[in-house]
Formats: C-alpha cells, sequence, structure tokens
C-alpha cells in the first residue's frame, strides 16, 4: 500500500510509523474488522487529524496505537506494524508497552470526569505517572506536578493539587487530563475528541493550550475529532476515514479546498457555514447511512451512498489507496478532478436518498 | 402577530439540606427572560452548558412549572391554567430531544408511541383511520410505513431523530420546541434531518423555538436568536448578518470562539479567561462581568437591562450604546 504521506509537507523523520494496521474483535457473532489496512506516519511538531464519523474507526485506530483494546479479544492483522523507536508495538509485550505508555506515547480521552480518577486527588493522579516514568523523589515530584498545572494555566496549582476532579469544572479537568499527559514530555499525544463534550469558549482555550504545548515541546499530535472546524484550525494533514478505511490524507488545506474523494467533498458541503446564509436553506446531504461492519459491501464501501457510482465496477470491486490525479493518496475509481472518465449521475443515488 | 409572548419568566430550582430538608439554596436556572415569537418564526437560542437554554424550552410549554412570569399563547395565559385547562395547549405545543433513546419508551413500538399521543389528544377527524394517519407521518418523516412495527432500538440515530419528529408532529401541533435535535448526530445525518425539519416547517407552517449550543446550527435554522448565558438573555439577534450585526461581547466571544471551517484563514480563536460562574450564587451584577473584555466598575453591581440600543436591537450591556 502507498504512503499516506505527501513528502512535500512532512520535514521531520517520521517519530511513529503505521503500516498496514488491521484491528478486528472476537464478538459473540464472531470476528468483526474494525479497521482495515490503515498506514499513516506522524513527526515531531505536527498534528494529524483523523476525522470521519462515529463508527469509522478512528478511535480505534488510536488505541490500537496505544494498544489499549483488550489484548484475549483484539487481533492484529499479520502485516499489521505499528513502528515507534524501532520497535513494532503491535508485537510488544505488556511490560514493554507500559514504558512506552504514558512515557513516550500519551493520551487524552474525550471525557475527562472518567479518565480521572474520582477517589484521588489531582496530586496524586499526576504523582502516579512520574513515580512509575521518572527517577524523581516524593518532593521533585510534587514540584513538578505543580508546576505541569502551571503550564496547562490552572490558576492557584498549589492549592489545585489538593482538590479531586468533581472539585473542577470540564474545562479545568482536561487540563489536568493534558497535565497528566504532557507531564513526561511524551514523543506523541494521541488526543480522542478532545474538545467534544467542552463548551465552544472552553474549546478553544483548550486547543490554544494544545497548540502551544505543541510548540514548546515539539509534540506530535494525533488528533482524532469528528469536527471539521477543529480540523481546520489546528491539524497540519488530515486522514479521512470511513467504515474502517482510510480513504483519503493529504495536507489540511487540498483536503478541505480540494478534496479528492466524493465522501470527503460530501462531509464538507454537509455542514452549515458560518456567515453564509444559504438562501435555499437547504443542506446538501449524504443519503443513507454508514454501513454495519458485519455487512459491509463487496464493492467502495461508500458505493451506496456516491452521487457518483458507476453501478458497475464500484459496486463490485473495492478500490485500492493510491495516488490521485495531485498525487495524494485516495481510495476511489473516479477521484474528483481526475482525467478518468467519469460515469454520469446516477438517477438512482437520487431515488434511494430518501430513506435515512 | 406573535403566536407566544413571554414576560419576565423565571425558573429557579431549590436546593434542599439540612436536618429538616429545607430549602438552603436556589439554582438561578432562568432569570427574567422576555421574548416574543411571531408565527411562522423560528427563533433560536444558544448558550454553552448550564445557560438555562434547555430550562428555558421546557418551562415555556409548562413542562416545568415557572417560578415567576406569564406565558401567553395566541393571546391567552397559560400559566397558571389547570391540568384539565392546559390539555388544548398540550397538543398544540410540543417538544423534540436531544436524545430520542431516552425519550421514547423502548418497551413500545413506534405505532403505540405515536397511537397513544393521538388518542389521548383526540387527534383524528371522523372516518380518519388510524393505520392511513400513522402511515402518511411516517412517510412524512422519510421513514418506511413498515417501520412503524419495530421498536426504537431496531433504529439507527439518525432515524430515531426522525420518529421523535413524528412523535411531536402526530397531534397536530402549532408550535414546537426543539432542544438540541441534532447535537446527538453525526454531521451527514445532522444535515438529512435538519433538512426534514425545514422542510415540514415550511409544509406544516409551524412555528419553533430552535434550541442548541451550536452557532453555525443556529444560524443556518433560525429567524432570530436569543443567547443567553447563566440564565440571563444577553442579546436578541437576527442571523442574517451575525457577524456584523453581534454586539454583546459575549455573543462576539462566542462567534471567535467558534472554529473556522477553512484552514486557510486561520485566525487566532478568542480566548475568553475563566469559567462561567455558578448558577447557585450567581454575582449580582452582570454574570459576564468577571469574563467580559469590556467590563466597567458598575458591570459588578447591577444586571444590565435587555434594552434596545442605537442599531435597534436588544442587547443586555451598559457599554452598548
Amino acid at each position: 500500500m502507498s504512503d499516506t504521506t505527501s513528502p512535500n509537507t512532512t520535514k521531520a523523520e517520521p517519530l511513529l510509523r503505521v503500516r498496514n494496521l488491521s484491528t478486528s474483535f472476537k464478538t459473540d457473532r464472531g470476528v468483526v474488522t474494525a479497521i482495515d489496512d490503515v498506514s499513516f506516519e506522524v513527526a515531531p511538531g505536527e498534528t494529524l487529524g483523523i476525522v470521519g464519523e462515529s463508527g469509522c474507526g478512528k478511535t480505534v485506530t488510536s488505541k490500537s496505537v496505544m494498544r489499549l483494546l483488550p489484548d484475549h479479544l483484539t487481533i492484529y492483522g499479520k502485516e499489521s506494524e505499528i513502528l515507534y523507536g524501532g520497535k513494532n508495538l503491535v508485537r510488544a509485550s505488556a511490560g514493554e508497552m507500559r514504558l512506552v505508555r504514558g512515557d513516550k506515547i500519551a493520551m487524552i480521552f474525550q471525557e475527562p470526569m472518567t479518565a480521572l480518577n474520582p477517589v484521588f486527588t489531582i496530586g496524586w493522579q499526576l504523582d502516579e505517572t512520574l513515580k512509575y516514568h521518572t527517577d524523581l523523589n516524593k518532593r521533585q515530584r510534587r514540584e513538578r506536578s505543580i508546576e505541569m498545572l502551571r503550564l496547562v494555566e490552572i490558576p492557584n496549582p498549589e492549592q489545585r493539587v489538593k482538590e479531586y476532579p468533581h472539585q473542577l469544572s470540564g474545562g479545568m479537568r482536561q487540563r489536568v487530563m493534558i497535565a497528566i499527559a504532557l507531564s513526561c514530555e511524551p514523543d506523541i499525544l494521541i488526543a480522542d475528541e478532545p474538545t467534544t463534550a467542552l463548551d465552544v469558549t472552553i474549546q478553544a482555550q483548550i486547543l490554544d493550550l494544545m497548540n502551544g504545548l505543541k510548540r514548546k515541546f515539539n509534540t506530535a499530535i494525533m488528533l482524532i475529532t469528528h469536527d471539521l472546524g477543529v480540523v481546520a484550525t489546528v491539524c497540519d494533514r488530515v486522514m479521512v476515514m470511513y467504515a474502517g478505511r482510510v480513504i483519503e490524507s493529504g495536507s489540511v488545506g487540498d483536503i478541505f479546498h480540494n478534496p479528492q474523494h466524493p465522501y470527503t467533498k460530501a462531509l464538507l458541503e454537509s455542514i452549515p457555514k458560518r456567515g453564509r446564509k444559504s438562501g435555499t436553506g437547504r443542506l446538501p446531504t449524504i443519503p443513507g447511512i454508514v454501513p454495519s461492519l458485519w455487512e459491509l459491501p463487496e464493492g467502495c464501501r461508500f458505493e451506496d451512498r456516491c452521487p457518483y457510482s458507476d453501478g458497475d465496477r464500484c459496486v463490485h470491486v473495492e478500490p485500492v489507496l493510491e495516488q490521485g490525479p495531485d498525487g495524494r493518496p485516495v481510495r476511489c475509481h473516479y477521484p474528483l478532478g481526475s482525467s478518468r472518465e467519469r460515469p454520469a449521475k446516477l438517477t438512482t443515488s437520487a431515488a434511494r436518498g430518501a430513506q435515512g | 402577530m406573535s403566536l407566544i409572548e413571554v414576560r419576565n419568566l423565571t425558573k429557579q430550582f431549590p436546593i434542599r439540606g439540612g436536618v429538616l430538608n429545607r430549602v438552603i439554596n436556589k439554582v438561578h436556572a432562568v432569570s427574567d427572560v422576555s421574548f416574543e415569537i411571531a408565527t411562522g418564526e423560528t427563533l433560536g437560542v444558544v448558550g454553552e452548558s448550564g445557560c438555562g437554554k434547555s430550562t428555558l424550552g421546557k418551562t415555556l410549554i409548562r413542562l416545568l412549572e415557572p417560578t415567576e412570569g406569564l406565558i401567553a399563547y395566541e393571546g391567552e395565559q397559560i400559566t397558571g391554567l389547570s391540568h384539565g385547562q392546559m390539555m388544548p395547549y398540550r397538543r398544540k405545543m410540543q417538544i423534540i430531544f436531544q436524545d430520542p433513546y431516552s425519550s421514547l419508551n423502548p418497551r413500545m413500538t413506534v405505532n403505540a408511541t405515536l397511537k397513544e399521543a393521538i388518542k389521548l389528544h383526540q387527534v383524528l377527524e371522523s372516518g380518519e383511520s388510524m393505520d392511513d394517519y400513522i402511515d402518511g407521518l411516517m412517510k412524512q418523516v422519510g421513514l418506511r410505513p413498515d417501520d412503524k412495527r419495530k421498536f426504537p432500538h431496531e433504529f439507527s440515530g439518525g432515524q430515531r431523530q426522525r420518529i421523535g419528529i413524528a412523535r411531536a408532529l402526530c397531534v397536530r401541533p402549532d408550535f414546537i420546541v426543539a432542544d438540541e435535535p441534532v447535537s446527538a448526530l453525526d454531521v451527514s445525518i445532522q444535515a438529512q434531518v435538519l433538512n426534514l425539519m425545514k422542510d415540514l416547517k415550511e409544509k406544516l407552517g409551524l412555528t419553533m423555538l430552535f434550541i442548541s449550543h451550536d452557532l453555525k446550527v443556529v444560524e443556518h435554522f433560525c429567524d432570530r436568536v436569543l443567547v443567553m448565558y447563566l440564565g440571563h438573555v444577553v442579546e436578541e439577534v437576527p442571523t442574517d448578518n451575525l457577524d456584523n450585526d453581534a454586539q454583546h461581547p459575549y455573543t462576539k466571544a462566542l462567534l471567535g470562539a467558534n472554529p473556522i471551517d477553512d484552514p486557510t484563514d486561520r485566525r487566532p480563536l478568542t480566548i475568553l479567561e475563566g469559567d462561567v460562574p455558578s448558577p447557585i450564587n450567581p454575582p449580582p451584577g452582570c454574570p459576564f462581568a468577571g469574563r467580559c473584555p469590556m467590563v466597567v466598575d458598575h458591570c459588578r453591581t447591577a444586571m444590565p437591562p435587555l434594552e434596545r440600543k442605537k442599531s435597534g436591537r436588544l442587547v443586555a450591556c451598559y457599554e452598548i450604546e
């Protein structure tokens, strides 16, 4: 499979290389593949956005990298590689992963209240990470904890370390999560919908903070989100996922201004635009719903919702992720802007739009 | 002609405690809110969590009893009406919730849910068949008539919200409170449901109060918007040219904090310092004073009234003329 990184946008050597990552789960109904053949790279100081709708596999991707999925129920593909520091994390032992997790690769979650332990103080939770990963003594760890809280702009950190998560607001809790994640100065920060549960003014604070810390520590950030506004504001590169597949990737500018996959284009169009009230009052929509991972189609997974389907090759042959017309990877038989002749819009695709 | 008129609506929730379980404090959820909604209009309510927008919606249709204030529907006061007197208004005023899954009975088929409301309010005219009516409703919200035999868990999120809409429409209402109707949906599904609501609104001539935390959605869907902060309406502004017309510093901050869907337009987001104050002991003056870039001394002592400014619009701020 081709490299999803466009060479001109990545300057530094990638820190993390994910190759052909497939993750399946054993369930009562049999084995289901949540993500299929996902490849990407992240370089220092870069923010990679992973976008898509619920169930597209963006969270499974991030949890696979962290190896946070239950080992006894998870099957990684034979070819799957998560290369970090010369090691393939897919085959790493639990002990090896513990050394990486929190120290080299850290993660923050959507809902900080469930990620923080309610019965321990903020200080205790910061201390736990430092105790495991550093040689600092108790007093030094306390100082470091306070310093981290100050860094994430929590007022009065000397007092806050003694408080419990429920005493903090949602935005403050997410700051604590970021402080814990960054306390060992990780190379990579995985942020899984870090601002989705927050109000927009608090979201602005957190995005600003993450951007500032990225510049300061040159951290690589993998930002998982469904919010395209957040992507446009903070990401350098974007990978779009649909039903467990990467369907397109590229620089944030290319993705927003020159999408090659019909799904990316439709997704961008379906969001109401700020400051531009549409005359007709109707939004362009994507008809239908995402296919179930249990009943994936033989051909392109977006085919039944795609206005450009040819009704033949698209139905029977799944496209591979390959260089599109402007040199970026795209998974489509007829990428937008290509010279390959695209079939006329099928009349049936409009007709099946009513269900949803 | 205004369909709904609200005067000085206030809703407080008591907090009980102590040995005698007396009221020891109050949550000031909605404070002194007044507005009108014209027939056929869609009024948006926008604000962050805890600003009282959902409480306002629920109090407006008397799912919650107002602590103070008046609500008039078609000129008739509905505050203080008895349960029986309220019945005709219950039919006329319906609500769509954010999460239809928790507002639909999981043990009832869609058919049974709809039938119950239709029977209770005696919606059908003589000779009209219940089955045909429900089939028609299902089609109207973009579902197959056969789907009515299914239970709520058998539907996807978007379909479930369509059922929530059918539930509200089945009693032929005139006015609908839509409380974050698309917030739980993916963007592609969100667009489908917004379009459906827009079509139905036009076709059936509905009037709406549309509550959302998402400015993009409110701007797209509504004619006018009330901006709420800690229980107060701080500004009322038309949505045609929101960026230009917004005057209140909070509205401006809210607009500026919204990420722009364009990576080439990377102006820094407006950063407001601090958090929203607690609604249990709200500060005496303007609730936004603690975070406001334009704050002056008397902002901290008395709440500025929502009054008509030079621009002709209603803004609650001392610093705007």
